[in-house]
């Protein structure tokens, strides 16, 4: 039992990263972005090819989180410089990726079971094994949190927000909506990139296919975070996703204990994103996912 | 100050759907001068504004602002110079950030790409200050999001945004339009206090004769994407509204003040 509640704790710290990415494009940048399923297995395949050529891990974890930037920024170029649709162009990220995951990894998957990741520093450090990682994983996300909280307060960060609110201001006041688009997509991605490098150190193996579904999930734990903690200013809003993200952990953790095939959950994930988006009250918070934005 | 030089605009061309929105336009703004602009639905008023801010690209013709051609140059490049504000209240702000923070931004105009603080103290003090000579009581809600405004204070507020930064145009389009009767009384004299206060350029179109008459001191009255009638100083303070139906009814041969212009 313990062991269920520390792993879906774990988990749900890790996918927080997901959460906020996912935050900064739907519903700070109200631009629907799919590129976080090929940045998140991007990050991770950046990670495993980095540590098993001999890399410091938490480097890795630097440089995953720096390809996602690069990702994000890439699908920011199709639609801003040719004019892609916000949705076309984060696909053809996401399709590009995989071809550039498998590349990076040079085969399918990368096991790290006997490799030295953060968790195995961690675990040199002599913390118990439950509470290292923990640790470790709310660090970063207090410092994620501590950054984007100041960057909301910034000039820039404040025309971020003002694009996805009202383009037309932003242009009126003098900024380029696409310098803005291009900062948030990279931002995004950059979180997402970070998370799929610590996922894959944490599970101890990067797989092609582990990106499949990261924006269903990234969505969930916005909507079901915002729904239930509320979103009313935007560090209430991030706090409330990162909660998000955890619940949503609990809720699968508790799922498969009942006896749910793990086979299945990609479809339940999908079912709750289905089943919050038809609710009225959720609908009204997530403008770019439903029909009627 | 503001130079259209045989500026013309279809758009749709060679299609059903053609609309001359401006037909061989040339118009000099002198600095200073505060023009009304009227004319009927259609009649090319938001497109002239369009072409002087950016947001429309003339198909012939030439934009010059203080001496300088601007066609070509992206809406946002000519933000520094121009401030604008809608009839919509929602397309002036960000409704989802507080008062500070829009105020914050239109502070930073030109200048927003950058990691600095939107909201300092001093400048909190000075938007309060701003907010103040309003009237509006906004002082007292600057950490309030601008969504939870009525329509009347956002157009205060877009209006006090818009001309924050000393810009040399101001281009108003049917900014009180959307609004009820007192209010829009409100921001009219909001407006008129800022223009005078700042002495900017600005071109304001209503659909109103009766405000057209009373601010500014040039009038223009356009139809079908040309400038018909421009009036200025003793002759315009001396004009009434039925001089203004004359007017279009006569050496024109138009008829086409829709029942909104007529009856406002
Ligand atoms: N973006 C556009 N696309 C197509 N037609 C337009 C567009 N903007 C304006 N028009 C047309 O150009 C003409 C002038 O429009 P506009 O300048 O908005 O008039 P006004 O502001 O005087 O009511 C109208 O016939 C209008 O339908
Ligand atoms: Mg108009």
């Amino acid at each position: 039992m313990w062991l269920a509640v520390e792993g879906a704790l774990e988990q749900g710290l890790l996918y927080s990263l997901v959460a906020l990415g996912v935050y900064v494009t739907f519903k700070i940048l109200q631009f629907p972005d799919l590129t976080v399923d090929g940045s998140f297995p991007l990050g991770a395949a950046v990670s495993a090819r980095l540590i098993i050529s001999g890399w410091d891990p938490f480097a890795a974890i630097a440089v995953s989180t720096l390809a996602g930037a690069g990702a994000g920024f890439l699908t920011g170029i199709l639609h801003t410089r040719l004019r892609i649709s916000a949705l076309l162009s984060g696909i053809l990220g996401m399709t590009a990726l995989y071809s550039v995951n498998l590349r990076v990894m040079g085969r399918p998957n990368i096991a790290l079971l006997r490799e030295r990741t953060c968790l195995v520093v961690l675990g040199e450090l002599g913390l118990p094994d439950w509470l290292g990682p923990m640790l470790f994983f709310m660090l970063i996300l207090v410092v994620v949190y501590a950054l984007l909280s100041w960057f909301w307060k910034t000039l820039l960060g404040l025309s971020l927000r003002a694009t996805g609110d009202n383009e037309q201001m932003v242009l009126s006041y003098g900024t380029n909506p696409d310098v803005t688009k291009l900062v948030g997509l990279s931002l995004s991605n950059a979180l997402v990139g970070m998370a799929g490098g610590l996922v894959a150190q944490y599970q101890g193996f990067s797989d092609i296919s582990m990106g499949v579904g990261t924006i269903v999930v990234g969505l969930a734990s916005v909507i079901i975070g915002e729904g239930i903690f509320g979103e009313k200013t935007v560090n209430h809003a991030m706090v409330s996703v990162m909660g998000g993200a955890v619940l949503y952990r609990f809720v699968i953790a508790a799922g498969l204990r009942m006896g749910l095939p793990s086979t299945d959950l990609k479809l339940i994930t999908a079912v709750l994103v289905v089943a919050a988006l038809a609710t009225p009250r959720f609908r009204s918070l997530f403008r770019v996912a439903s029909r009627t934005s | 100050m503001v130079r259209l030089n045989g500026v013309t605009k279809i758009f749709n061309p060679r299609t059903p759907d053609e609309r001359i929105a401006l037909d061989d336009v040339t118009l000099g703004v002198e600095k200073g001068e505060f023009i009304t602009i009227i004319g009927s639905n259609g009649a090319g008023k938001s497109t002239l504004l369009g072409v002087i801010a950016g947001s429309v690209e003339p198909d012939t013709g030439t934009v010059e602002i203080s001496g300088e051609t601007y066609n070509g140059v992206p809406e946002y490049k000519r933000a520094i110079l121009i401030g604008r504000v809608f009839q919509n209240p929602f397309l002036g702000t960000a409704p989802s950030m507080t008062v500070e923070e829009n105020l914050a931004l239109a502070a930073a105009r030109g200048k927003a790409i950058s990691l600095r603080l939107g909201v300092t103290a001093p400048r909190r003090e000075s938007f309060r200050k701003l907010l103040a000579d309003l009237g509006l009581g906004l002082e007292k809600r600057l950490n309030d999001r601008v969504g939870l405004l009525s329509g009347g204070q956002r157009q205060a507020l877009t209006l006090l945004m818009a001309v924050m930064c000393n810009p040399q145009v101001l281009l108003l389009d049917e900014h009180t339009a959307a609004l009820d009767p007192r209010t829009a009384e409100v921001v009219s004299s909001i407006t008129d206090d800022l223009v005078r206060e700042k002495r900017i350029t600005t071109l304001m179109v209503t659909h109103n004769l009766e405000q057209a008459l009373r601010h500014g001191n040039r009038l223009i009255m356009m139809d079908r994407g040309r400038v018909i009638m421009d009036v200025n100083g003793e002759k315009k303070k001396r004009f009434s509204v039925s001089d203004l139906l004359k007017e279009f009814k006569s050496g024109h041969g138009l008829s086409v003040m829709n029942d909104r212009l007529l009856l406002a």
